[in-house]
């Protein structure tokens, strides 16, 4: 209790503030501004789904559709390849066909980048090797990399190899520039866990295997819905490769989104409600799954 | 950039394009199509030729860029269907996908050698590079059979060495629309006939408060569909055409004068300064709304004015070609534009030939619809009632007929290597960072 | 266990990850070192070789690669000094635990979910020249000094008005990281700060911030490597305008990619993996440093 005066001094000259009510005033007004500017896209998205084109490009731009235009969301579910005139569910280029390939090839993404980072990262921190922090830094610059430098050299050898246009060509580049992130983050989750309990395991014989599959595997069950959502927000609103690698059976939202646009003519209110089907199946999900999603983050970051 | 859409004429008039070719021109005999009587008979002929006697189904595969949110989407669709009784035996699969999307896609394809049996493609420097490549199958026995309905003259964007590489669908060009309402206003009951004429107009125009004209400055393109209109009106179609297909260099006083004459303009206030990032349908629907007099663009336009506001625009607008700027060098029918949508057969095709015959067919029937859908001109001599199009592309189809020669659009007439180039001197034109001298200065180093 | 034994597990472990990542990332990156020594005026033709031209070429006017990062660091600056303050502030009132913390958490981070088409044409028609509500205020409030070609357009406020939502819609993205951090810090510590009579602006800087200092550093790291491959938003802006005043490094190398200077693309390409991978070094560096001296 040696500091005690010097601190006693302070908390007479500062307690004045902590109880000014002007200053809490003032921050709940900033936390409410910023909470409108970032509201504002949802009005502004959902507005935009339901006007025509000459309300979007230049008569109401922000105010409430003067003309509410369901059509435009009738329209967007009647897109989609035709086979003699008519649509047929899950019809190729289709809104539903995009989305479940959307959730198809994010959930894989997901499942090949947990299995990978884990079974690294097991490597990494778990076993004694030379060389295992070196290699830990260089899948650590592996965040930096753009996306876009990839997109020639893989496009080549995945045409030699046979694997485009299907799943495959997208699940596989979104997994690896998912996979340095997923490993620092789950560096950060494992190297939580005690030591001693890889050591008791392996005086009770379990090898190497085993005590990754009896031991680290159950332990990590909370850092892959953090992983899960890191790798989710990186691949689920990719458009280049998608759009470039896969064919139309394959097509994902974001593809489905800009196929909407015209090359020289754009029907706006058909864009606008789009948008607002491809983006609000992942707004509430979120709603609902927001505070498991800000709790994974929560121990991610912290661990990370 | 988005390449603009090829442009048209049709009529069966006689048309001697002596200007279009890419890479080495062929001659262009004016085949004069002025009968049309057999179109339907060689289709029917075209079509028992290529069943083939097994009753196995072909696969095709086809990209293109007549994507959900495209205009022609329902060309397309139409046409696909038309042919599957001409072709019983084929099956296509065809994909579209957005224009910018496509250029990435179709370039890494080419590169690998995934390209599809049928793909889109863009006239002249676009296909030209694919072409010399060796990727494309050549059309020339196939297109020999469509000679009376597919002028020579309709080809020459597509035809390298003297061989024919692609089928065109519907060609488009730029053209000056005018909204008569805001021209009463300033006084004037006609659209403006000689570039004096436009000067005056545009000044009685500002002088009433009323922007002359509107120009997309966040699309570049937009910004060519007024330069080079002006350049061609200036130095004339022949040397025009030279400089884009590199046969002449830039390092030409009368182009940087003509540079000269629409920066004037600019510096006069008849551009919407607004418009200096807005898009292309921003400043559209300005036109539309009002906001300026003049529209300067691509005839693919025609079909959406005469639909805007219910029809109620269509009674205020005109279509017109930009006036004469130096009559002793170019005169009226001289345009912009020409057929750049086309559709080519990969030379990896396995079934080329059949791949071929049916491009050909679906490129007619793309081109049938697409006039009558208002997208654009035909580059197919039409065998059909075409009374009830708008009466807009119907006015383009009048000034085409009459047309004297067309240089095709620059972002599309020049390599790909060359354009670049071009499209930052020209934005810099429009932002008035340079002047025509540093225009053609620019040019004459980046461009050899 | 033998050693050999051993070394075939550690390679078993991390041959899913290695083959990803060589196959991927590193191969690529090879590709374009060795492209960019090329011409590759066309895709499948390297050309002539050139040696380091590409590179030199890029900083002569013709290109004018030089401003493109400028344009870059300008934005990665701006994501430093003012994204991450911003987002450290949000992150210290909501985790100092007032009402309704979990409402605005949700809410600040939705616009990372929105893509960057909305976003960017949201922003557009804020920045309109005509109806844009930008130009709505000035008109409203009399004030004059907007430019008439709206800020978007105005060659010396393009820059910023393009950056302004790029940092904006990632704010959210760093609160929650440091709003993790914050709350992860033990209660024990900010209790024992509070009776000893430290203000919340003490605890905040004295206490929260020195134990979230790994979090922040994660959080520059990618503040500024996304900033010096930020592309979606940017392009939605540029559209298809040439010579725009905000071009980045990423903008030309899509530009460059597809119009057969496949030489020069990958030039650019290697420029912007050595930039990134310089500040992910330099940055660890920098706090390695501090850790040291500075505490303890």
């Amino acid at each position: 209790m040696a500091g005690n005066n010097s601190f006693a001094y302070n908390s007479e000259l500062y307690s004045v503030k902590r109880t000014n009510k002007f200053v809490k005033g003032l921050i709940y007004a900033g936390l409410i501004i910023w909470l409108l500017i970032d509201l504002f896209p949802l009005y502004y998205l959902f507005t935009f789904s339901l006007k025509s084109s000459a309300e979007i490009t230049g008569t109401n731009v922000i105010g409430l559709p003067k003309e509410w235009m369901w059509s435009n969301y009738s329209r967007v579910f009647g897109l989609g390849k035709k086979v003699s005139g008519k649509r047929l569910f899950f019809a190729n280029g289709g809104l539903e066909k995009c989305f479940s390939n959307s959730v198809l090839v994010a959930a894989a993404t997901i499942v090949i980048c947990l299995v990978a980072a884990l079974m690294a990262t097991y490597a990494i921190t778990r076993i004694a090797w030379k060389g295992s922090k070196t290699l830990n830094s260089i899948f650590m610059l592996g965040i930096t990399i753009p996306m876009h430098v990839a997109l020639y050299p893989i496009y080549a050898s995945f045409s030699k190899m046979g694997v485009l246009k299907s799943y495959s060509a997208l699940i596989i580049p979104y997994a690896a520039f998912s996979l340095s992130m997923a490993i620092m983050v789950c560096t950060g989750f494992m190297n939580d866990i005690p030591k001693e309990l890889d050591e008791s395991a392996c005086i009770d014989g379990c090898g190497l295997w085993g005590t990754f599959f009896y031991i680290i595997v159950p332990l990590m069950k909370p850092a892959l819905a953090t992983m899960g959502i890191y790798i989710f927000l990186q691949c689920w609103n990719e458009f280049m490769f998608a759009s470039v690698f896969a064919d139309e059976a394959h097509y994902t939202l974001p593809v489905f989104v800009s196929n909407l646009k015209g090359s020289n003519i754009t029907d706006w209110g058909l864009v606008g409600a789009g948008l607002l089907l491809a983006t609000f199946p992942m707004l509430i999900v979120y709603v609902f799954m927001s505070r498991r999603i800000q709790e994974s983050f929560m121990v991610g970051a912290v661990k990370g | 950039m988005k390449i603009k859409r090829l442009a048209a004429i049709l009529l069966a008039g006689v048309m001697t394009l002596g200007l279009a070719a890419c890479g080495n021109e062929t001659p262009a005999s004016a085949s004069s199509t002025e009968t049309s009587v057999s179109a339907s008979s060689t289709e029917a002929s075209a079509s028992k030729e290529t069943e083939p006697a097994t009753e196995e189904k072909v696969k095709l595969t086809m990209w293109c860029i007549a994507t959900e949110g495209d205009s022609n989407r329902p060309a397309y669709e139409a046409a696909i269907e038309d042919l599957k009784t001409t072709f019983p035996n084929v099956e296509l699969e065809w994909e579209a996908i957005e224009n910018e999307a496509y250029k990435t896609k179709i370039a890494a394809a080419m590169a690998a050698n995934e390209v599809p049996d049928i793909f889109f493609t863009w006239s002249c420097a676009f296909l030209g590079d694919f072409v010399k490549e060796g990727k494309v199958y050549c059309l020339d026995d196939v297109l020999a059979k469509y000679s009376n309905e597919l002028p020579e003259s309709m080809l020459g964007n597509t035809t390298y060495d003297g061989k024919h590489y692609g089928v065109p669908t519907t060609m488009n060009i730029v053209a000056l629309f005018a909204n008569m309402d805001l021209l009463a206003e300033a006084g004037w009951d006609h659209v403006p006939e000689t570039y004096d004429d436009l000067i005056a107009c545009c000044d009685a125009l500002v002088a009433k408060g009323i922007i002359p004209f509107g120009c997309a400055g966040g699309e570049t393109w937009c910004v060519t569909e007024y330069l080079e209109p002006v350049i061609q009106k200036s130095i004339g179609s022949d040397a025009l055409n030279d400089i884009f297909l590199g046969r002449a260099s830039y390092d030409n006083p009368d182009v940087a004068k003509a540079v000269d004459t629409l920066q004037e303009m600019i510096t006069k206030g008849y551009f919407d300064p607004a418009a200096t990032s807005l898009s292309n349908d921003d400043v559209k629907q300005n036109f539309i709304d009002g906001r300026t007099a003049f529209y300067q663009n691509g005839t693919w336009n025609c079909a959406d004015f005469a639909k805007a506001n219910d029809g109620e625009f269509l009674s205020k607008v005109k279509v017109t070609e930009f006036p004469v700027i130096d009559s002793s060098k170019s005169k009226l029918g001289q345009l912009i534009g020409g057929p750049s949508d086309t559709l080519a057969v990969s030379a990896s095709s396995p079934n080329a030939e059949l791949a071929a015959q049916y491009a050909a067919e679906l490129g007619k029937a793309i081109c049938h619809h697409g006039y009558l859908l208002g997208c654009g001109l035909p580059a197919w001599t039409p065998d059909y009632d075409a009374s009830d199009i708008n009466p807009l592309t119907q006015k383009v189809a009048e000034i085409c007929a009459n047309a004297d020669s067309y240089v095709l659009f620059g972002d599309t007439a020049q390599s790909a290597v060359d354009k670049d180039p071009y499209l930052e001197a020209v934005a810099k034109v429009f932002g008035k960072e340079i002047d025509g001298a540093g225009f053609i200065e620019e040019l004459k180093n980046a461009i050899r | 266990m033998h050693r050999k034994n051993k070394n075939l597990t550690v390679f078993l472990f991390l041959l899913p990850a290695l083959a990803l990542f060589v196959g991927i990332l590193i191969y690529p990156i090879v590709a374009s070192v060795h492209h960019s020594l090329f011409e590759y005026r066309t895709f499948t033709d390297p050309g002539q070789y050139v040696g380091l031209q590409n590179y030199k070429d890029l900083f002569t006017p013709k290109y004018d690669f030089g401003r493109a990062v400028i344009n870059a660091l300008i934005l990665a600056a701006l994501s430093v000094f003012i994204q991450l303050p911003l987002s450290l502030g949000l992150a210290l009132m909501l985790g100092k635990g007032i009402k309704g913390e979990r409402f605005y958490l949700s809410v600040y981070f939705m616009p990372v979910l929105i893509s960057a088409v909305v976003i960017g044409m949201l922003w557009e028609k804020i920045y309109n020249p005509i109806y844009g509500l930008i130009t709505k205020a000035f008109e409203f409030f009399q004030w004059t000094g907007l430019p008439p070609e709206g800020l978007l357009g105005n060659k010396k406020t393009a820059l910023l008005a393009v950056f302004i939502p790029t940092i904006w819609q990632y704010v959210g993205y760093h609160m929650l990281l440091m709003y993790a951090g914050v709350k992860g810090v033990s209660p024990e510590l900010r209790e024992a700060a509070m009776l000893d009579g430290a203000t919340d602006g003490q605890i905040n800087r004295y206490v929260i911030i020195p134990c979230i200092k790994p979090i922040i550093k994660v959080s520059i790291i990618f503040a500024i490597t996304g900033s010096l491959k930020s592309y979606d938003l940017i392009k939605v802006f540029a559209k298809d305008a040439y010579n725009c005043s905000y071009k980045v490094p990423s903008l030309m190398l899509v530009r460059y990619a597809f119009h057969n200077a496949g030489g020069i693309a990958s030039a650019i390409a290697v420029i912007m993996i050595v930039m990134c991978f310089a500040f992910a070094i330099l940055i660890n560096w920098l706090f390695k440093e501090r850790n040291i001296y500075g505490r303890k």
